[in-house]
């Protein structure tokens, strides 16, 4: 992974730059092991994200893991909600992409 | 009671209850380890540690409207389309886990069916069930425990009434009237989960009319009461359970949902556990709404169990080289077409479902027995593709101890070997997977659970709109009269 795409030198401090909110979808018939990519997402954001839960609170990130494009829980945020979404459907994306993503902020 | 978290906690739960068990002629001394139990508890099990699971709590929990805080969705009142779909999601991803019953959806659906019918009979009769059914769902969400939901009757002669049966009891009755309570007598069939269970909705089973008031009891009965008998129904090969050996099939979560005959002999409860008693116009709406709630579930489960069907029969084939074969890949094409049928008809009828007087939500009744169905015709036809599928071996397979035997296991493991790279005991396990869910009690389940086929005709003939077809054909062909 190339940290330099990252936060600078916070990131290549292994500093945890971010905190990011994670959240799964319920998990009815996924179309990939969300699980699985999920790890390797964790990987890719060592030392420069704390993982929390919605519940945890003091985020303005959230990396949603679904999976089908269906998206269930995006679905149902209310309009106008405070947060910055990425949304992860498939696991077509190298997790370094996603990790850069939401680590750079920008559109979802 | 302390609330049930984890699956260590539900399995201690069961231990500290001390419920009367009979299995197979002979009392249970304890229930959370008795083998042929243990897997229905597991699949029941599995309900509570997959709340707890991050990727799966959006399914496996819901808000409390009366608390606010997060809830099993077993225990939630469905407050919009999105929770009734949300059930339906639900079941698809337990049955993915367990590939059997995990028994809490026939709680789950009493408690709604109640939480709507409660608040209708306050309003005509100026009662106070809905507030104290209120309390009681506010306890269960709380401790979360397992609630068995107790609609089925023996019913006796089908040809008379319950007022009429020569035996009373043939129906599940007030046997009198005390100030503090009631006391019930009478039995429920085929009561899932009610092995592993905490306490029974008992529910009238069918619509009621004048003399039947005392057969128009709804109460909440925790199963270690005085005078609660459960006997254990025998399932097929349920001796593979203790054996505990690869010929169990699903060794780990069994077959269907443990059902037991419920007997009630003079069983008392007290007045803040009763929410129905003696209004006989009320039953056939209650029963009618369970019904609903309880055929909305069975394209989730059995869909959910249909998929572990589909992919075992696509490993039989690959583990004996025909999963290529041109008429293979078209069975397997069949199975899928009807398995996601079921499904979309779950999803449908919660879709088009609608908000009642209580507030609370209910799917379209009318998609919900064509989905149930559906259940009872297209599981029996998966099944009988996935024995296509596999070959007569499925039914002619030797004992799992024949493989392991020092003196013909070479036989075993030489003759019923498949393609190379695969194991004898792999394409064994497979096999008996599929046999395990493909027939007997699992087939049968499929057809009577949540009502006979007859149960959902009787429903098209309500709920068909014919008049309304009759005046559209008319229309189109200009016919006047």
């Amino acid at each position: 992974m190339d940290e330099g795409n990252l936060n600078g030198a916070e990131a290549e401090a292994g500093k945890v730059v971010k905190r990011i909110a994670l959240k799964y979808c319920g998990g009815c018939d996924c179309t990939y092991d969300r699980l699985d990519y999920a790890k390797k997402l964790k990987i890719a954001a060592e030392g420069h994200v704390e993982w929390v839960s919605m519940d945890d609170g003091g985020f303005d990130t959230i990396l949603m893991i679904h999976g089908c494009p269906v998206a269930c829980p995006e679905e149902k945020l209310e309009p106008g909600h405070p947060w910055r979404i990425v949304s992860v459907i498939d696991d077509r994306y190298a997790p370094e992409e996603v990790i850069k993503k939401l680590l750079e902020g920008g559109e979802k | 009671m302390k609330r049930i978290e984890t699956k260590e906690d539900y399995v201690k739960s069961l231990k500290d209850q001390k419920v009367r068990i009979f299995y197979n002629g002979q009392p249970v001394e304890d229930r959370s380890t008795h083998p042929g139990f243990v897997p229905h508890i597991n699949s029941a099990a599995k309900t509570y540690e997959l709340a707890l699971m991050p990727e799966y709590e959006d399914l496996m929990t819901a808000k409390s409207h009366l608390t606010g805080k997060k809830i099993s969705r077993f225990t939630h009142i469905h407050q919009s389309v999105d929770d009734l779909i949300k059930k339906v999601q639900m079941l698809r991803l337990i049955s993915h886990e367990t590939a059997s019953c995990y028994q809490r959806c026939v709680g789950f659906d009493a408690l709604n069916a109640l939480y709507m019918t409660t608040y209708e009979i306050d309003e005509k009769y100026k009662t106070s069930y809905f507030k104290r059914f209120e309390e009681y769902l506010k306890k269960i969400q709380a401790e979360n425990f397992m609630l068995v939901g107790g609609m089925t009757d023996p019913k006796g002669d089908r040809s008379k009434r319950p007022s009429e049966q020569a035996d009373p009891d043939l129906f599940t009755r007030v046997v009198e009237k005390r100030k503090d309570g009631v006391v019930i007598s009478g039995a429920k069939a085929h009561q899932t989960g009610a092995v592993n269970s905490h306490e029974i909705m008992i529910l009238p089973t069918q619509a009621m009319g004048p003399g039947d008031e005392a057969y128009a009891i709804v109460a909440a009965i925790p199963l270690d009461s005085p005078g609660i008998t459960l006997i254990f129904g025998r399932q097929t090969n349920e001796e593979r359970k203790v054996e505990a050996s690869i010929d169990a099939g699903n060794v780990d979560f069994g077959m269907v949902g443990g059902e037991a005959l419920v007997v009630f002999e003079n069983v008392f409860v007290p007045w803040d556990r009763v929410f129905m008693c003696g209004e006989v116009d009320f039953c056939g709406t209650l029963v009618e709404r369970f019904a609903t709630l309880h055929r909305q579930n069975y394209g989730g489960c059995k869909g959910g169990v249909a998929d572990i069907i589909v992919g075992a029969s696509a490993l039989a084939a690959q583990y004996q080289g025909t999963l290529n074969a041109s008429h293979v890949k078209d069975k397997l094409v069949e199975m899928t077409h009807l398995a996601e049928t079921v499904y979309s008809g779950s999803v449908a009828c919660s879709a088009m479902g609608s908000k009642t007087k209580s507030g609370a939500y209910y799917p379209d009744p009318l998609l919900a027995n064509c989905t149930k169905h559906n259940i009872t015709r297209h599981i029996y036809e998966i099944s009988r593709l996935a024995h296509d599928v596999a070959g007569g071996i499925l039914a002619t397979l030797p004992f799992s101890k024949d493989l392991q035997s020092p003196e013909i296991g070479k036989y075993v493991e030489k003759y019923m070997k498949g393609v190379a790279g695969v194991s004898t005991e792999s394409r064994m396990k497979i096999l008996r997977l599929l046999e395990n869910m493909t027939g007997g009690t699992a087939l049968v389940e499929s057809m009577h659970g949540a009502g006979s086929p007859q149960s959902q005709r009787v429903m098209y003939q309500r709920l068909g709109k014919l008049p309304e077809k009759m005046k559209m054909a008319k229309k189109l062909a200009k016919v006047a009269e």
